[in-house]
């Protein structure tokens, strides 16, 4: 080859090379609140994701608190302050879902991730009836998930004679004396109360419904609106909660400080909480043997409560097709569900990865895995902040017996009588 | 004025108006419309002019509007209660002192430069109930009774929060009312002396009636703190427990920003300013009619 030509050859590839370099990349803007960022290895990802697509360029934006006006604001004008929003539960969502602002996943749920291979009850958690309401669509795509789950100190529990071939002995059944007695027993091994419930705002729904779940198979009032506060069943759990608080087995607290605080002492026998806000007991003794999971009596059958947080992209973002390879190349990888349980104990949403790859509470996995795939999440009615304004009103009082059971049922029917039930959830 | 002034005049004052108009006029007027009308922000395309309905339902039949009513008259009583009589007493007291007056002025109004909402986390771990210091001493005390979860339950929560903010704002007042005294005669407080009045007598005859505008300025500003009040149960206890620190503002918060209700929320802010200036016109005409007396 002539040095002249050579010469040429070296000249065309460095200006080659520039234009590829000037040529402005393909930008993802992904946006988390700070604590997804912190319980999930986003950055990692973003940088694995860039290294397999370089003419892509990910913007990570941790969020400020949510605020979906502000969100809203920007997406009536057109334009988008992300591309893709990794978190969000049910009730934060519902009302951009209900604003049909979300680009449907629909087309998401094939090879790994078709529905099959998901937990049941988090791949619920993001079907939702179609604005229009001509069907049901994903909007969102849950990526994590939480189940409300009897977490037992194992310590206290063989103190108090509840363990038995290396496990919990369960809860017998719902039968009164059976049931006391077992909590009796935990009871008097627990200096701080055998059973911790946290009754804010957002548990205390988790702690009415999650056992009238196991207990039945459901939740719901027979006419759907609003959760079961007629039945047998209902009337029997609350009166439970009465005389567990009276007895002094039921250490309730208002706030979520509170009663992570009681529980985190270990000193008290039991804690029906999310399965990663039960680990925290871990931080402090540093030996995960010192929990173990059981489920309420029924709940091996009919499940728990569960709640998600969700993957979803603005429907005006210019790049939803790159949004959602994202979304399949990492946020559904074994790394990030893995990584995140490994360290938070917060649970994927694929079934494969809840073996090879964890890395605690493996033992635990089979029992967690089963009560969460047969779960079901809160619906989502129109008036559901108002609906859950109203029981925290009443729920707690009765929890904490300042209120008398029927009386209770007899106010929250009263005050919500005249709401909308209208669930944007499909079933 | 020549036009040339008048320009000059215009562009000078150009930026103030137009700050104004954008952040003061513009919100103003937009929310009072949106008060006549029914907007869910997510859903609706915009606002729907409903007139004075909302302001009908809201007034006369949302719970939670009366639930937060009536919290705030059971957070201002109090609250006005023990700000205004514990800045009186220690700025009295302060004002007698012959040393140290302006170290206690810093020591007491140090409270004040700590943001509210960080107030309400050091309560809330004063007050937990297993590890709190405060329940602590109580079982050292063996008041066991007494240790329970102050701001986790609906008798107690309200007035944990009295205190907290109380804590922080006492020292606000105290400033005003200490210059007040310190601007007090000492010939006429001698005299008083002299004639053979007691401690008690000169507060009561002397130091209350030569106060009274500070007195007026310190109560109105504590009377708005109050019905203000937004950062401490947002923080501590997000209205809880049920709704028994459930504010107007934060109400009104809510009602924007959780339930994406803006003409509701804007009804329950314009019904809490008209409270305020209506018991804003109270007090100084109460004070006006007392100052006229004394001429």
């Amino acid at each position: 080859m002539s040095k002249k030509l050579f010469f040429v050859l070296v000249l065309v590839g460095l200006v080659a090379a520039m234009v590829v370099t000037a040529l402005p990349k393909q930008v993802l803007r992904v946006d988390a609140p700070p604590w997804i960022f912190k319980k999930f290895p986003l950055e990692e990802v973003a940088a694995r994701f860039e290294a397999d697509h370089p003419d892509v360029t990910v913007e990570l934006i941790r969020a400020d608190k949510w605020s979906a006006p502000t969100y809203i604001a920007a997406w009536k004008s057109g334009s988008t302050p992300f591309d893709l929003f990794i978190g969000g539960s049910g009730s934060m969502l519902a009302p951009i879902i209900e604003g049909g602002w979300t680009e449907p996943m629909d087309d998401m749920l094939r090879g790994c991730m078709a529905p099959e291979n998901l937990v049941g009850g988090f791949l619920a958690a993001g079907h939702y009836m179609k604005p229009d309401g001509s069907g049901a669509y994903y909007p969102v795509l849950p990526y994590m998930g939480e189940v409300s789950i009897i977490g037992v100190n194992t310590n206290l529990m063989k103190q108090a004679g509840l363990w038995k071939d290396g496990k919990p002995v369960p809860i017998p059944s719902w039968d009164e004396a059976a049931f006391f007695d077992w909590f009796t027993k935990l009871k008097d091994a627990s200096p701080l109360g055998a059973h911790v419930q946290i009754w804010d705002r957002e548990f205390m729904q988790y702690d009415y419904c999650g056992p009238l779940k196991a207990m039945t198979g459901t939740f719901m009032a027979a006419d759907g609106k609003g959760f079961d506060l007629t039945s047998e069943a209902a009337h029997k759990w609350l009166t439970y909660l009465q005389k567990m608080h009276a007895d002094g087995i039921g250490a309730w607290t208002i706030t979520d400080d509170a009663g992570y605080s009681k529980w985190k002492t270990g000193q008290a026998g039991s804690f029906y909480a999310a399965q990663g806000h039960i680990m925290e007991l871990v931080s402090v003794t540093g030996n995960e043997s010192d929990i173990a999971y059981m489920g309420w009596p029924g709940s091996d059958t009919n499940g728990s409560i569960i709640w998600t947080h969700s993957a979803w992209i603005p429907k005006v973002s210019p790049v939803k097709d790159l949004a959602k390879e994202f979304i399949r190349e990492q946020i559904f990888s074994r790394y990030f569900q893995q990584w995140s349980f490994n360290h938070y104990g917060k649970l994927p949403v694929v079934k494969a990865y809840y073996g090879d790859g964890i890395t605690w509470f493996q033992s635990e996995m089979p029992t967690i895995l089963a009560i969460a795939d047969k779960s079901a999440p809160i619906p989502l009615f129109a008036d559901l902040q108002e609906y859950l304004d109203i029981l925290s009103k009443y729920l707690p009082d009765v929890a904490f017996g300042r209120l008398s059971v029927d009386e209770a049922i007899q106010k929250i029917q009263e005050d919500t009588k005249n709401l909308d039930f209208t669930d944007i959830r499909a079933h | 004025m020549t036009i040339e002034k008048r320009r000059n005049l215009f562009i000078f004052l150009a930026p103030t108006l137009l700050f104004t108009l954008v952040f003061i006029a513009f919100p103003l007027f937009y929310s009072g419309y949106l008060s006549l009308s029914q907007y869910h922000y997510a859903v609706d395309a915009g606002p729907k002019f409903i007139g004075l309905k909302g302001y009908i339902d809201t007034l006369f039949h949302d719970q939670f509007f009366h639930d937060a009513l009536i919290n705030q008259i059971k957070f201002g009583i109090p609250y006005f209660i023990i700000t205004f009589l514990t800045s009186l007493v220690l700025a009295i007291l302060i004002n007698e002192l012959t040393r140290g007056v302006h170290f206690f002025q810093v020591i007491f109004y140090l409270p004040m430069i700590i943001p509210l909402s960080l107030v309400g986390v050091i309560f809330a771990w004063l007050l937990f109930p297993d590890i709190g210091i405060f329940n602590h001493f109580l079982r050292i005390l063996g008041i066991h009774q007494w240790n329970i979860e102050w701001f986790g339950s609906p008798g107690t929560a309200l007035y944990g929060l009295v205190i907290a903010q109380a804590w922080k704002n006492v020292g606000f007042t105290l400033i005003i009312l200490l210059a007040g005294l310190q601007g007090i005669p000492k010939s006429i407080r001698e005299a008083a002396k002299v004639d053979g009045a007691g401690f008690m007598r000169e507060i009561w005859s002397i130091i209350l009636p030569s106060l009274k505008p500070y007195l007026f300025i310190s109560s109105v500003w504590v009377l708005i703190n109050s019905m203000k009040v937004f950062d401490l149960p947002k923080v501590v206890t997000e209205g809880g427990p049920g709704t028994s620190t459930l504010t107007l503002y934060l109400y009104s918060w809510k009602l924007a920003f959780e339930r994406l209700q803006m003409g509701r929320a804007s009804q329950v802010a314009y019904i809490t300013a008209a409270i305020i200036l209506l018991v804003s016109w109270g007090l100084s005409r109460l004070f006006r009619h007392e100052a006229a007396k004394r001429r």
